[in-house]
């Protein structure tokens, strides 16, 4: 399959089920469209009849709702974030000008994620939308309208691949002394500094630590290393001379290095002035959802610690403070850990050897070897890619143990595999290879990476 | 507030006190009190002596001959000798066997002619080492067939001269001014002359008296100390600089067997006059003589960099010494002794001395100090477990730097405290379970830098403690940071352990996981990961389990069958 232009977008709109029950008010019910240029007939009927399907769909099967709608021309993709609240994307299959259709060319499950990841960024910034629905319904269409504009633009529906689907986090591996430092470091800030109420710590776009649950920790891990450290990082390499002076230094003695500095927050720690704007998150601690301000902390270039606080009025002297704390501790750690990681490197070398995706539903831990790093895009093809995205979206349908093997055009072993909410998928090129040997090189590439945990063995 | 931090034991050995028919040794090596009772008039010089031990030997009596001659009487280590110095030509050697003592009296005069013998030491259960006043002389004694041999000779001019037991030391002054010492080590019959050296001066004499020198065991390290004090009047010239201080200091010199002594630390007195030392557990205690005051030094923590030359100061401020009836160092009959003894003859009592390690606590406001100080103390466990329950209480001004727990192991290469995990669990870390006022967040911090304290001693965390963390975390329904530490597997791979998180997964389900990953890390655990599957009702995977570890043969077919028809899924039982 070639690269052709993507699907288009025809549209994208929320809409809550409670309101517009009087016939002529279902207009009511939108709480965001686009396009706008769409006129309100045509954005009730597009409603109305989502909400038909929903209610069509309901009667079949109470516990799952609706999903996707297929036609010959398009595809509708449903998702229900909260209760009465739904979400709904439609794309056309439309191959530019061509009356070709191209029925397979993005997953509904990628197409799925992105309203779920829409909706969880949504939620980060915002909180659930019954929140705002619930205080005003007109300031929370104001609220979608500002931020779903500007997502949409964002979407990119040819570049979705596995590692948008999966949304993982990578973890940087670590010896346990090096962990238990960082654990201590983690929980004298926490100890001393009581209005930080959690901490997360990333290496090189790789998690360490992180006090928040799992789902925080995703979406904010995500939020950070494909939007936040990536903005910084280009607008400092645009304002600095030589970039790469600075990545240098990691792996020097870190005597030389004072480049500590908050990435929100105050950018000069002399001016009470340069606090700048902080971005503000919505946490649900017990059930109740609470504000936190995010406050980002970098040591080299690629250190990068994020706390979570209460209070919302810092003054420049807390950060002062926690500027001089942290400062002299995380010097030896970041040294530590630096100098840990250029082993891991070396060892990484052996997965190297294989291209392999590998992901724990569990923990969202995502590794990966063809993908140099983050945010870039991964060195294999797009048919392999695709093929890897069918294997995983059948394993969420099924959800039990499976093993799927196949073989491309290119002579290429494509091996995708499940097992106890773990799933593997690994490319190949095994010239006249039979079944038997790509079955021995799946084992020996899982006892090389994965003897340590529980995988079941076939 | 307590005001002491030393005492006296309280029960001192008693014995006959010095008068005209009554004279007393001691001998220091062996920890023995010798009292001699002529009391047979003028024409019987015959005494009976008493010898009483300080370390719990048996009481011995026994005449003997010529007591008014007696000038030091001691017993080989093992008390199969008895040794006496009547003349300062010889010494008269007699074997006992089971406390009867033979008939026969076998000598040994010094080999220097025109010598005098000024003191004899025992370096083994058959080596003796006589000084005299022109050699050192260095003899084997053959109890068998009483013949004593002469193994080495030294010839050198002595002043005086100091022996230490633990190591076998002698200690030998020899020049004019006293200060050019040379040591000696004696083992197994063979003789380790150290090199010479020349010693500090004292502040104010010109001679260095032996009453100020002090050769002692630290920390394992043989040291001589030289006690330097000053005089209370206030117009002294000094005749040296004093190094510590203006008022007093000790040098201490480190003694080395293939390199020469070298000055390891100065303690700084700082109180004008005189003093004396003892050793107690390795702490230096300082006896002000005219203040009635007592200083503590401990050098542990002072002394790691060889180029350097550290000046000590003492732990805590002088205080004086917890007595019973007397006032210590009141009495002039007072006099020290090695390492922790003070006898006072005209009184008949001999005590020992002692840190009173409880007290500490409340005098060391450093926590971090504290402790650092009783982890090297013998009996510093109590202590140390009193402390890190303190800590753990709510409502103690507690932070998270100053805890004890958390170095406990940093240290611990030179520590004489251990204390077992499941010691530190039972005695002070469950008190705090029921304890709704803990705050867990802060138990889990501490219970987190303790692990990392044992695995930094490379020590593998106890079931206990796992489980008391898991237990806090749960509670504290922090699961994804379980996930965390079990996912960088800080706790130790157990049975048990893998059990306990399986039992989590109603709570929170990635605990199955965890706890499967656990099982197969564990060789013992095959079969557990098998029934586990199957209880699960995963029996294809539990068969394929099975066959990857090469059991497959072994299989019960009847029990799978079984388990997959009751399963109800056709498609599984033909698979099977």
């Amino acid at each position: 399959m070639t690269e052709k232009s993507p699907s288009t977008l025809i549209n994208f709109f929320i809409f809550n089920t409670t309101l517009g029950q009087e016939e002529g008010t279902e207009h009511e019910k939108i709480l965001f469209y686009y396009p706008d240029a769409d006129n309100i007939d045509k954005q009730s009927r597009s409603v109305g009849l989502s909400e038909a399907i929903v209610h069509f769909c309901g009667t079949f099967a109470p516990d799952r709702p609706c999903e996707v709608v297929q036609t010959l021309k398009s595809r509708q993709v449903f998702y229900q974030p909260e209760e009465n609240f739904w979400m709904i994307m439609a794309l056309t299959n439309k191959d530019g000008n061509n009356i070709v259709y191209h029925q397979d060319e993005v997953q509904d499950q990628a197409l799925q994620s992105i309203l779920m990841l829409s909706y969880k960024i949504f939620r980060l910034f915002n909180g659930p939308f019954s929140m705002t629905f619930n205080e005003s319904v007109d300031s929370c269409r104001e609220l979608l309208k500002h931020f779903f504009t500007r997502f949409i633009k964002s979407i990119k529906l040819a570049q979705q691949d596995l590692q948008d689907v999966l949304q993982g986090i990578r973890f940087l591996p670590l010896g346990k002394q090096q962990f238990l430092k960082v654990q201590q470091f983690i929980n004298l800030i926490e100890a001393n500094f009581s209005n930080i109420t959690y901490a997360q710590l990333l290496f090189d776009d790789q998690l360490i630590w992180s006090s928040l649950d799992l789902d925080h920790t995703q979406i904010l891990y995500g939020y950070l290393t494909t939007n936040l450290l990536p903005n910084h990082q280009e607008a400092e390499v645009a304002s600095s001379l030589d970039p790469n002076m600075n990545r240098y230094c990691l792996f020097e003695p870190l005597c030389t290095v004072t480049n500590y500095l908050f990435i929100t927050g105050p950018t000069e720690l002399g001016h009470a002035a340069s606090i700048g704007k902080i971005p503000r998150i919505f946490i649900n601690k017990n059930g109740k959802w609470e504000i936190f301000a995010v406050i980002v902390y970098k040591v080299l270039v690629d250190v990068y610690i994020d706390y979570y606080y209460y209070n919302l009025t810092s003054t420049i002297d807390f950060f002062r403070k926690l500027d001089k704390f942290i400062g002299p501790q995380i010097k030896q750690l970041t040294f530590d850990i630096a100098e840990q990681n250029i082993i891991n490197r070396r060892l990484s070398l052996t997965e190297m050897q294989y291209r392999f995706i590998y992901f724990n539903h569990m923990n969202c831990a995502f590794k990966s070897s063809i993908y140099p790093k983050i945010n870039q895009p991964a060195i294999i093809g797009p048919d392999l890619m695709r093929l890897f995205c069918d294997i995983h979206a059948e394993f969420d349908k099924s959800k039990s143990n499976e093993e799927f093997l196949a073989k491309t055009a290119t002579d290429c072993w494509v091996v995708g595999k499940i097992a106890d909410q773990r799933e593997l998928f690994v490319a190949q090129n095994l010239k006249n290879g039979s079944l038997l040997d790509i079955n021995d090189e799946m084992k020996k590439l899982v006892g090389s990476l994965f003897g340590n945990i529980f995988y079941f063995n076939s | 507030m307590a005001s002491h931090y030393l005492y006296l034991s309280s029960n001192p050995i008693r014995f006959t006190p010095v008068n005209q028919h009554t004279n007393v040794f001691f001998d220091e090596a062996n920890g023995e009190v010798f009292t001699l009772d002529r009391k047979g008039g003028e024409e019987d010089d015959s005494a009976l002596v008493v010898v009483k031990s300080l370390h719990g030997k048996n009481e011995v009596q026994f005449r003997l001959e010529h007591g008014s001659q007696i000038k030091s009487i001691k017993f080989s280590p093992n008390r199969n000798i008895l040794s006496v110095l009547r003349s300062s030509k010889m010494v008269t050697f007699i074997n006992c066997r089971n406390f009867n003592f033979e008939d026969i009296e076998y000598r040994q005069t010094c080999k220097s002619q025109r010598a005098e013998i000024t003191s004899f030491h025992w370096t083994s259960n058959t080596e003796v080492v006589f000084i005299t006043n022109q050699s050192v002389e260095y003899y084997q004694v053959n109890p068998d067939r009483n013949v004593v041999k002469l193994l080495k000779l030294y010839s050198i001019n002595v002043n005086w001269a100091i022996f230490q037991p633990r190591f076998s030391t002698l200690v030998v002054s020899s020049s004019a001014s006293s200060t050019l010492l040379q040591p000696y080590m004696f083992q197994n019959g063979q003789v380790n002359k150290l090199p010479k050296f020349e010693v500090a001066k004292s502040l104010t004499s010109e001679v260095l008296q032996e009453r100020d020198v002090v050769v002692t065991v630290i920390y394992g390290q043989l040291y001589i100390l030289v006690l330097r004090s000053v005089p209370r009047s206030q117009n002294v010239t000094l005749s040296a600089p004093s190094l510590g201080s203006v008022a007093g200091d000790i040098v201490m010199y480190a003694l080395y067997k293939d390199s020469p002594a070298r000055v390891a630390a100065i303690l700084s007195v700082n109180i004008p006059g005189s003093f004396a030392t003892h050793i107690v557990d390795n702490l230096i205690l300082v006896h002000h003589l005219n203040a009635k005051v007592s200083l503590l030094f401990d050098i542990f923590h002072s002394i790691n960099d060889p180029e350097q030359i550290p000046t000590i100061f003492p732990i805590l401020a002088p205080l004086p010494i917890e007595t019973t009836r007397i006032t210590f160092l009141d009495a002039p009959s007072w006099v020290t002794f090695q390492p922790n003894i003070v006898i006072d003859a005209k009184l008949g009592c001999i005590w020992q001395m002692y840190v009173k390690l409880n007290v500490l606590e409340t005098m060391i406001t450093d926590k971090n100090q504290l402790l650092d100080i009783l982890l090297l103390r013998k009996k510093g466990k109590e202590p140390i477990i009193d402390l890190c329950k303190q800590a753990l209480t709510p409502g103690e001004q507690n932070t998270l730097q100053q805890n004890p727990l958390r170095g406990i192991f940093d240290k611990s290469s030179q520590r004489r405290v251990k204390i077992d995990q499941s010691e530190l669990y039972s005695k002070v870390l469950t008190s705090f379970l029921d304890n709704k006022k803990a705050n867990r967040k802060f138990l889990i911090s501490v219970l987190i830098d303790y692990i990392r304290s044992l695995n930094f001693c490379r020590l593998s965390v106890q079931y206990c403690i796992c489980e008391l963390l898991i237990n806090l975390i749960v509670e504290n329904k922090s699961f994804y940071q379980l996930h965390q530490l079990l996912q960088y597997r800080i706790l130790t791979d157990s049975k048990p352990l893998a059990c306990l998180v399986l039992s989590l997964e109603k709570a929170y389900p990635p605990a199955f996981q965890l706890a499967m990953d656990m099982l197969k890390r564990i060789p013992s655990c095959n079969e557990d990961v098998v029934e586990t599957l199957l209880s699960k009702k995963h029996i294809l995977a539990a068969l394929q389990y099975t066959e990857s570890i090469g059991r497959g043969d072994s299989v019960s077919a009847r029990k799978y069958l079984e388990l997959a028809q009751n399963s109800g899924d056709k498609k599984l039982l033909f698979t099977g």
